[in-house]
């Protein structure tokens, strides 16, 4: 998270060496960026999805955008479509593997960027403000199926949003501002704090903004609920504990 | 007033690409309304508010500002379009002049306006959008903040003093802070100008903030239209088109359906505190 000019999109390109440091280093899994031997080797455990669905997709049908990137790698062919059949799967495109992407709705697009990008064997998916032109069905789409990569596949997911209701579905947030990491913390921690959150251009997501209106009029509402699911189930432990 | 009556579009028509966007669109809104216009991607929402002003000949109907048949031959399109002023998604892409004093001047003096005239409304438009001209006018647009440059943008388009705002998904990019801003901006200018307000948006949260009227767009239909608090009353349909309610509705609703006797018509976070504290409170 953070402010429009703080950094996040340049940090981003940074850890699969789209850009290189003026100082400092980044190393994934051993392999520092800087090194053009194992450049290669990184980007193809740190993948990246952009803002706009539109740009990003090179191939005039599905499957052959989603190949592009093993293709490359000098894979063999059965190998490839399989990586492809899997990719396409995990990102429930895989009836739409002989579509034209130029056809799909923006929420599909980015699907397929990511099954390119999971074509490669990724440890990493970075999603830079991958949901922000799409509607709340492309935005839904997305979400889930980060979050099922995230835990059937074990991939590293990091996710830049201005969407703070998003933030909030990650296990860690980040926030900088001015170039500089100003915040590292757990969800709960992180959106407890309103004033901070201002200070960085940020805002509560509408939940947490909700609660702590709810609070400042003396209702206790327990625990640290940022979700509708969660204030929904503090508020029928209130209501239990209320009733007769 | 802008009266559109039965209007279809189709894009690329008679070719193997051939897109229909508009299939018999007929609404009317009102000076001084406040207006949502939601639907899925594709729905037709962008394609419809570029034929109020003309930028957009539609294959068939009518577009009638205060009466004026918008693509009759003898219309004054520019005039129209002057009226009626259109903010596209990422606007400050489309910013090109080497100061912002003249970005913002560029409709006025394309308006025929002298350079003192147009440099006279910039500056007044840039006060509008809560930039200070003294401190802005001589810089150049690339080196603001995104935040800022949209400003800019639409200080472009307020310059031009229209009577109806539409703005197209405005707050897309920008971080909290720069949402938040934006929308009271908008509202502030509603407020001050008596300007008719369009938003376009995704962000159902945003719309029920803005909005006390909402259109919604389905496959080139309107699909429902009415008093902001009613069309997200009807929370199943908007789900069943994807479009979901506001967070704040959304735990009303809920609640409502575990039988909690909540209403369920409420928008903003005021409103669902008020009400939650009724039935939760000591």
């Amino acid at each position: 998270m953070g402010a429009n000019g703080s950094g996040k999109s340049t940090l981003a390109k940074c850890l699969n060496g789209l850009l290189l440091p003026t100082a400092g280093r980044v190393v994934v899994d051993g392999l520092d960026t800087a090194d053009p031997a194992t450049i290669w080797a990184v980007r193809q455990r740190v993948g990246m999805v952009f803002q706009n669905p539109d740009n990003q997709l090179v191939a005039t049908v599905v499957e052959e955008d989603v190949a592009f990137g093993p293709e490359n790698l000098g894979l063999p062919s059965a190998e490839i479509r399989q990586r492809v059949a899997d990719a396409l799967r995990v990102v429930g495109m895989w009836e739409y593997r002989r579509h034209e992407p130029h056809l799909l709705s923006g929420g599909q697009k980015q699907r397929v960027a990511i099954a390119g990008i999971l074509a490669m064997r990724p440890r990493c998916l970075i999603l830079d403000e991958a949901t922000a032109m799409l509607d709340p069905q492309g935005r839904l789409e997305v979400l889930d199926t980060v979050a099922r990569l995230n835990r059937d596949e074990g991939i590293t997911i990091v996710h830049i949003t201005h969407a703070m209701e998003e933030a909030v579905l990650a296990r860690r947030v980040i926030a900088l501002a001015g170039g500089r990491l100003v915040l590292d913390e757990t969800p709960a921690s992180a959106f407890a704090r309103p004033d901070r959150l201002r200070d960085l251009r940020l805002a509560l997501p509408p939940v947490a903004a909700l609660v702590h209106a709810l609070r400042t009029s003396g209702l206790p509402v327990p625990g640290q609920p940022l979700t509708v699911a969660e204030l929904v189930s503090a508020l029928n432990a209130i209501g239990a504990a209320r009733a007769p | 007033m802008i009266e559109v009556r039965d209007l279809q579009h189709v894009y690329l028509q008679h070719s193997p690409l051939e897109a229909v966007a508009l299939r018999g669109v007929s609404l009317v809104i009102g000076d001084g309304e406040r207006v949502g216009l939601i639907g899925p991607t594709g729905s037709g929402k962008s394609t419809l508010v570029q034929t109020f002003n003309g930028l957009l000949r539609p294959t068939q109907g009518t577009v009638l500002v205060n009466g004026t048949d918008v693509f009759a031959p003898s219309t004054d399109r520019r005039r129209i379009r002057q009226q009626i002023a259109l903010l596209f998604q990422y606007p400050e892409q489309q910013l090109f002049e080497e100061t912002v004093a003249r970005d913002v001047a560029f409709g006025p003096r394309n308006l025929g306006l002298s350079e003192e005239e147009a440099a006279g409304r910039a500056r007044e438009a840039l006060r509008a959008v809560g930039l200070d001209p003294d401190h802005f006018s001589p810089r150049s647009p690339f080196t603001l903040s995104g935040g800022e440059m949209r400003r800019v943008a639409l200080a472009g388009v307020l310059a031009m003093e229209p009577r109806v705002l539409i703005l197209d998904e405005p707050t897309a990019g920008l971080d909290p802070q720069g949402k938040a801003d934006f929308l009271r901006l908008a509202l502030d200018l509603h407020a001050h100008r008596d300007l008719t307000l369009i938003v376009i948006s995704h962000s159902m949260d945003e719309v029920a903030q803005v909005a006390e009227r909402v259109i919604v767009l389905d496959r080139g239909r309107v699909v429902m239209d009415d008093a902001t608090r009613a069309v997200f009353a009807r929370a199943e349909e908007l789900e069943r088109l994807h479009l979901g309610l506001p967070q704040t509705a959304q735990v009303l609703h809920r609640l409502r359906a575990r039988g909690v006797p909540v209403r369920t018509d409420l928008l903003t976070l005021e409103e669902t505190r008020a009400e939650l504290l009724r039935v939760f409170g000591g």
